[in-house]
C-alpha cells in the first residue's frame, strides 16, 4: 500500500505533441481515484507513466516515498488491468494468475494459496483450468483482476477495464471492483471516459481535458460545483444545458437574457453582486442548467424564463426526457415527477430554473460565484 | 441438375489436377513396377519397360546410396529447419521492436525469396568457392583449411554450406510469417508481462514463442516437405558431390533424396526413380498426416 504523487509531470512526445501538461496530484494511501476525460485527453498516458509503460518527460512520480521515474515496470510493485484484458491466451486461468509469481520464484505453496484466494474472491474457481477463449468477457475481466490481486501490489491501475463489457455486466463489475477496494484497501487509480463510472466508483475524481487537470474533487462536489465549462459539460448525463447571455441592468433588476432565455434577478439577490462585479466591462456570460433543474412552469408557479417547443419526448421510465428548442438553442430537461409524459412533441412549454440551480461561467469558461 | 452444376464449375480445376497430378501419380506408380532392360527399345522406353513387380522397391532398400540419401536429407532437415525457424523468429522479434532502419531490413531480408533459386545458388557457389568471399575472409584471419577445395568441395562442409545458404534464403519468408503472427498479439499482453515482472527473455520464451507456435509448426512441415524435394540448390551448387564413404561404398556427400531421384532418372533407371519417389511420397504423407492431426487437436 502506498500513496502516489505526481509532481509537475509532463509528457511531451518526440513530435512535440503534449500528452500531459503540468500534472500535480497527491493520491492518498488506500484512495480510489478516478481519472476521467474524453478520449485522447491524456488520462491513460498519465496512468501509463505511473506503470512505467511511458517515460516521463518532465517532473517526478513517486510511489510511496520512492521516486519511480527511472524504475522499470516490474520494480514498481504495481498491477494493471487493461481494457482488452491482455490475458495470456495460451495459458489456463490458473497459469495466467500465477505466471508473475512463478517467474519471481515465489514458493509453490504460497502461489497456490494466493491463486486460490483470488479465484475465490472473484468466483473463478470453476474456471481455473480453462483457457481465456473459453470464458465470457466478464469472466475474462475477472481473471485480469485476479492476476492483479495475486501480486499484492502497492497500487492497482485500471485502464478502462469495463469498456469492453456490455452495459449489464458493466454495472455488476463496477460493484465488484468497489467491493474489492473495500476488502483490499489498496490505492487504486482508475481511468475511464464514462462519467457514470467516475461518479459511482471514486473517492475523488480528476477531470482531465487536453492533457490538463480541470478539476479534482469528490464526485458530488464536481457535479454540484463544476469549476469550468468543460467539467460542467462533461460530468453529468445528459450533459448540462448552456445558454450564452448578456447582462443588463434595468432599474434595480439585473436582466440576463438571450433570444430564448430571460431571467431577472433583484439587485439584492446574493447572486447578483458577483455577476455585476465580473461583468462591468464585458457583459457576456454562460449560464449552465442541468436537465433535472429545469421545471415546467405550470399555472400559478413563478414566471417561466424560457418558452420552448417540445421536439422529442423520451419516456425513459422512471423519468421523462424532453428535448426542447427555443430560438437557436436546443436543450434537454428531465421531468421525474411523472411516469407518463404529460406533454406531447410539438407543444410549447414555459420552463424555468431556480436561480440558485443555475451555474454561471465567465468568458474564459471559469465558474463564477 | 443441382448435383451436376457444382462439378461443372470444378471442371477447370479437375482437368488441371487430372492431367498434371492424378495421371502422373498413377503412371509413375505403374513405372515403379517396371524396369528398363537391355531389350528395351530406347526410342520408346516407357512403353517398352519390362514388368518387375516390387523388385525396384526391394533393390532400393539394399542400396547404400539410397540409405545415404535419406540420411543426408535428414541431416539437411536438421540443419535448415531449426536454424531457419530460430533466425526467422529472431529477425521478426528484432524488426517488430521498431528500431531505426527496420523497414529497410524487412525488405532486404525478404528479397532473396523473389529471386530464382538458381541465382541464389550461383551467388552462394561463388561465395563458397576457393578464393571466394568467404575463403578470402578466412585466409585473412589465418584459416587456410578451406582454400584447397572451397566449402562445397569438402565432404564435411558441403551439406552444411548448402544448408546455411538456404537458411539465409528462406529466413525472410519465415520472418514475414512471424511478423504477421506477432501483429495479432495485443501489445497490452507484453505490457501486462512487463508488469508481471517478465524479463525480455522470459517474454520471448513464455509469451512470444507459444503465441507463434502455429507458424513454427507450419514452417516445420513445409520445411520437411521442402527438404524431401530439395533439388535445385544441390543441382546448381554441388551436383551431389563431393564423394564420401558410406557403408564402404562411395556416395555423393550432398546427394540428398531429391537429387538421387534425379540421378536415377538421368541414368535411365526410371523404374527405380519412380519407386524412390513413392518412398518419398510415403514420408511426405506421414508428415502431412501428423501435421493435420496436430492442427486439428489445436483448433478443437
Amino acid at each position: 500500500m502506498a500513496s502516489v504523487l505526481f509532481d509537475h509531470v509532463h509528457k511531451i512526445y518526440p513530435n512535440g505533441y503534449v500528452g500531459v501538461e503540468d500534472f500535480s496530484l497527491d493520491i492518498g494511501d488506500g484512495e480510489f481515484l478516478i481519472l476521467v476525460g474524453p478520449s485522447g485527453c491524456g488520462k491513460s498516458t498519465a496512468m501509463r507513466m505511473v506503470a512505467g509503460l511511458e517515460s516521463i518527460s518532465r517532473g517526478k512520480i513517486s510511489i510511496g516515498d520512492r521516486v519511480v521515474n527511472q524504475l522499470s515496470p516490474r520494480d514498481r510493485d504495481i498491477a494493471m488491468v487493461f481494457q482488452d484484458y491482455a490475458l495470456y491466451p495460451h495459458m489456463s486461468v490458473r497459469e495466467n494468475l500465477s505466471l508473475g509469481l512463478r517467474l519471481r520464484k515465489t514458493p509453490k505453496a504460497e502461489i497456490e494459496s494466493r491463486t486460490d484466494a483470488a479465484a475465490k474472491v472473484l468466483g473463478l474457481e470453476p474456471y481455473l483450468d480453462r483457457k481465456p477463449r473459453e470464458l465470457s468477457g466478464g469472466q475474462r475481466q475477472r481473471v485480469a483482476l485476479g492476476r492483479a490481486i495475486v501480486r499484492r501490489p502497492k497500487v492497482f491501475l485500471f485502464d478502462e477495464p469495463l469498456s469492453n463489457l456490455d452495459p449489464k455486466l458493466r454495472t455488476g463489475m463496477r460493484v465488484e471492483i468497489k467491493r474489492l477496494h473495500r476488502q483490499l484497501k489498496t490505492t487504486m487509480l482508475y481511468v475511464t471516459h464514462d462519467q457514470l463510472e467516475a461518479m459511482t466508483l471514486g473517492d475523488r475524481i480528476v477531470v482531465i481535458n487536453q492533457g490538463k487537470i480541470q478539476q479534482v474533487g469528490k464526485p458530488i462536489d464536481v457535479y454540484n460545483k463544476p469549476a469550468n465549462l468543460f467539467t460542467a459539460g462533461f460530468i453529468g448525463s445528459p450533459p448540462m444545458n448552456f445558454f450564452e447571455l448578456t447582462i443588463t441592468r434595468e432599474g434595480d433588476q439585473l436582466v440576463l437574457k438571450n433570444a430564448a432565455f430571460n431571467l431577472s434577478l433583484a439587485a439584492s439577490h446574493p447572486l447578483a453582486a458577483p455577476l455585476v462585479k465580473n461583468f462591468a466591462g464585458a457583459p457576456k456570460l454562460t449560464a449552465g442548467i442541468r436537465a433535472e433543474h429545469l421545471k415546467i412552469a405550470r399555472a400559478g408557479t413563478s414566471k417561466p424564463s424560457i418558452h420552448a417547443l417540445v421536439e422529442v419526448v423520451e419516456p425513459a421510465a422512471p423519468e421523462v426526457f424532453l428535448y426542447l428548442k427555443s430560438g437557436d438553442a436546443s436543450f434537454v430537461m428531465r421531468d421525474d415527477t411523472v411516469l407518463e409524459p404529460l406533454v406531447q412533441a410539438g407543444e410549447t412549454l414555459g420552463v424555468y430554473a431556480e436561480p440558485e440551480n443555475i451555474h454561471f461561467f465567465d468568458g474564459n469558461g471559469l465558474r463564477l460565484v | 441438375m443441382k448435383k451436376f452444376l457444382p462439378y461443372l464449375w470444378l471442371t477447370p480445376f479437375l482437368a488441371v489436377f487430372g492431367v498434371f497430378l492424378a495421371y502422373p501419380m498413377v503412371y509413375s506408380f505403374i513405372i515403379s513396377l517396371k524396369k528398363v532392360t537391355w531389350q528395351t527399345n530406347l526410342y520408346n522406353v516407357f512403353s517398352d519397360m519390362q514388368w518387375a513387380g516390387f523388385e525396384n522397391y526391394a533393390a532400393l532398400l539394399t542400396r547404400a546410396d539410397f540409405w545415404w540419401s535419406l540420411i543426408a536429407t535428414f541431416i539437411y532437415m536438421l540443419l535448415t529447419i531449426p536454424l531457419g525457424i530460430f533466425l526467422s523468429l529472431l529477425l521478426a522479434t528484432l524488426l517488430s521492436e521498431n528500431l531505426p532502419g527496420s523497414r529497410f531490413f524487412r525488405s532486404a531480408l525478404f528479397l532473396p525469396n523473389i529471386l530464382d533459386m538458381l541465382v541464389i545458388g550461383l551467388v552462394w557457389k561463388l561465395i563458397y568457392s576457393p578464393d571466394g568471399l568467404l575463403d578470402t575472409a578466412f585466409m585473412k584471419v589465418g584459416i587456410e583449411y578451406f582454400h584447397a577445395k572451397g566449402f562445397l568441395g569438402d565432404a564435411h562442409t558441403a551439406l552444411a554450406a548448402v544448408a546455411i545458404a538456404m537458411v539465409f534464403k528462406g529466413c525472410g519468408f519465415g520472418m514475414v510469417l512471424f511478423m504477421t503472427a506477432m501483429k495479432n498479439i495485443s501489445p497490452n499482453i507484453f505490457e501486462a508481462a512487463d508488469l508481471d515482472g517478465l524479463t525480455w527473455w522470459q517474454k520471448f520464451r513464455y509469451i512470444r514463442v507459444p503465441l507463434v507456435k502455429p507458424v513454427i509448426l507450419f514452417l516445420t512441415v513445409t520445411g520437411i516437405l521442402g527438404c524431401l524435394n530439395a533439388f535445385t540448390e544441390f543441382y546448381i551448387m554441388t551436383e551431389g558431390n563431393p564423394v564420401t564413404l558410406f557403408a564402404n561404398q562411395t556416395v555423393g556427400a550432398t546427394r540428398v533424396s531429391g537429387y538421387l531421384l534425379y540421378t536415377r532418372f538421368t541414368e535411365m533407371n526410371y523404374g527405380s526413380a519412380a519407386a524412390m519417389s513413392y518412398f518419398l511420397l510415403i514420408f511426405a504423407l506421414i508428415v502431412s498426416y501428423l501435421n493435420w492431426r496436430f492442427l486439428r487437436e489445436k483448433t478443437a
